[in-house]
């Protein structure tokens, strides 16, 4: 009854499995950096309890301006560490 | 009606088609069928026009707008939330990856709903992702024209319906004309129009006015909510979670989004796209928004929120340089506007007309049927801007997080797990849709979180549920999706 050919998966999708998960990671320590950060110096903190750098509340400096800055720069060790260039092609002729 | 502003911004609408017109000729792909190449650019952007496309398509005039006025009420809080989907291009292209990428070149996809078409045979999945697109993308493409517009009537003079129709039928023309490329082109053009424009500002700002440190003092003494957290936006902690997953990763569900990730070229520029995604959407997002609770101090009586921004840039720069930056917004309106349309035509033509009328239609056909089908809906998306029904409104509140709750589940899972079924995927679909809208009039915010991540928290698990009561797919999905195709080399090469 085995009409058809052994399932073989296809050799390039473990890597695009393990890239998927490191984009996640990414996605929790972009939530940690920015969100974490932000709340951590300013949740609850009264106007007048507040510190100010460069004319910017300190949890929005540290949180969004140098948290996001820090964030945009993870990709690029993402990609450096975790991706492989490959084919696309539908059949890899590698 | 302000001329000086409205010169510039005419001019550098058609200087941008004119560009993208002449640009996109030059980089015609060989060997692609018409529709690949109308409606996904014969799958060969390259880093810099995807980065731009993709960012363009998702950052609508909300971010240069809507944004800068919610921040002018609320302050830094909302700024916060905006700042969540800083990342939204870097997941949609990481996460849907290359994987998606080879896939659709499997089965020739260039749709999503191509892509459940083949993942899950079902008509009721395909309908029903069709019917979705065609329905909320065209009400939220009325929604920016009718924003676009009073835009321009506000900053320029230029009444409401004369800047709806010459701003709309330019739009809607060019796409007809040009395809998907000549729209990323355009895209790429306005993306940097809108980084220049967001540079510019903050040169004058600085230049203008006190400062930074010179305005905060006053905005802490007179609006000290504007600077505290959670603040008037009500950044708790679980909201600010769930504006990740609206603005960030959920976004993948966003069927205009998503399309793009079927269009690069190779590997390296999906890698370069993902490193330059996230600066970009910084500099749009950090750029015209942090200015918001700063206007607040300098003009406080602003009574249209939406007008703050513009009222800033109308006063502090020349009137010619003001209408260069003030093009920006225009600029998104566009970009946006032209990725749905696109979206949508394709639902028509390939997911309806080519599924389910005329399968053997010609080339030929395609393309006379491609270009009329954008044609007429775009006509129709101005004509409705015009006098936009009250029931739109509803429609386009729901766009959005209704596109992301529906689709999320069935492509992510689709894409990534073997098991998951037609059962699964029809089930999830209808109950993240129907959840989200009903949960949204009737009890929003449940759990202390926006209803979007109920909503796809409950189409993922129904996901998961569903696919393990039904059967599991067949073989021939199985193989077609994950294994590696008949007699190609590699089979070969894997046995011996």
């Amino acid at each position: 009854m085995r009409k058809q050919e052994e399932f073989i998966e296809d050799p390039r999708f473990a890597q695009c499995n393990k890239e998927m998960w490191a984009t996640l990671g990414l996605f929790v320590v972009n939530i940690l950096l920015v969100g974490g950060i932000s709340l951590w110096f300013g949740l609850n903190k009264s106007a007048d309890s507040m510190s100010y750098i460069l004319g910017f509340p300190a949890w929005f400096f540290w949180g969004c301006l140098v948290g996001t800055i820090v964030f945009c720069i993870l990709p690029y060790f993402m990609i450096k560490v975790f991706f492989k260039d490959m084919s696309i092609e539908a059949e890899d002729e590698r | 009606m302000k001329w000086d502003v409205l010169i510039p911004i005419v001019l550098s609408l058609i200087i941008t088609f004119l560009i993208g017109g002449v640009l996109h000729k030059y980089m015609k792909v060989k060997n692609t069928s018409f529709q690949e190449d109308y409606f996904i650019g014969g799958r060969s952007l390259g880093p810099f026009v995807l980065t731009f496309t993709l960012l363009a398509s998702a950052a609508s005039a909300g971010t240069f707008i809507g944004s800068p006025g919610v921040a002018y009420n609320s302050g830094f809080s909302w700024v916060l939330i905006l700042l969540t989907q800083v990342g939204m291009g870097v997941y949609i292209l990481g996460i849907l990856g290359k994987k998606f990428a080879i896939v659709a070149r499997k089965i020739n996809a260039v749709t999503l709903t191509d892509f459940f078409k083949e993942r899950y045979q079902s008509k009721a999945v395909v309908l029903g992702s069709s019917i979705g697109v065609i329905l909320f993308i065209s009400a939220y493409m009325v929604a920016q024209f009718v924003g676009g517009a009073r835009i321009l009537e506000s900053i320029t003079g230029l009444p409401y319906k004369t800047g709806l129709i010459i701003f709309g039928l330019a739009v809607v023309l060019y796409t007809v004309y040009g395809g998907f490329r000549a729209v990323a082109i355009t895209d790429a053009i306005q993306g940097v129009i809108m980084i220049l424009g967001g540079v510019l500002l903050w040169i004058f700002f600085l230049v203008k006015t006190e400062g930074f440190s010179g305005l905060i003092g006053k905005l802490a003494t007179e609006h000290p909510e504007m600077v505290e957290l959670p603040g008037p936006s009500g950044a708790t902690p679980l909201m600010l979670f769930s504006y990740f997953m609206l603005f960030g990763i959920a976004a993948i569900g966003l069927p205009h989004a998503s399309v793009r990730g079927m269009t690069f070229k190779n590997t390296e520029s999906m890698h370069k796209s993902i490193i330059y995604s996230g600066l970009v959407m910084a500099l749009f997002s950090i750029g015209f928004a942090t200015l918001g609770p700063f206007v607040k101090v300098l003009y406080p009586d602003i009574s249209v929120p939406d007008m703050a921004l513009p009222t800033l840039i109308l006063d502090i720069m020349p009137g010619w340089v003001a209408g260069i930056v003030l093009s920006a917004p225009l600029a998104a309106i566009m970009s946006t506007v032209n990725s749905m349309l696109l979206v949508t035509s394709a639902s028509v033509v390939k997911d309806i007309y080519l599924n389910y009328i005329n399968p053997t239609a010609s080339e030929k056909k395609i393309s006379k049927l491609s270009y009329f089908t954008t044609l007429i809906i775009g006509v129709g998306v101005v004509l409705f801007a015009l006098t936009p029904p009250d029931y739109l409104q509803f429609l386009v509140v729901y766009a959005i997080g209704g596109l992301e709750a529906t689709f999320f589940a069935p492509i992510v899972f689709g894409l990534y797990w073997k098991r998951a079924t037609t059962w699964g995927a029809i089930v999830s679909m209808y109950a993240g849709l129907i959840s989200y809208i009903v949960l949204g009039e009737l009890y929003p915010n449940p759990f202390g979180m926006q209803t979007i991540v109920t909503a796809t928290a409950l189409s993922v698990l129904i996901m998961i549920i569903v696919s393990y009561l039904t059967p599991q797919p067949s073989q021939q999905i199985i193989n077609k999706f994950w294994g590696v195709q008949k007699n190609s080399s590699t089979i070969k090469k894997a046995i011996g």
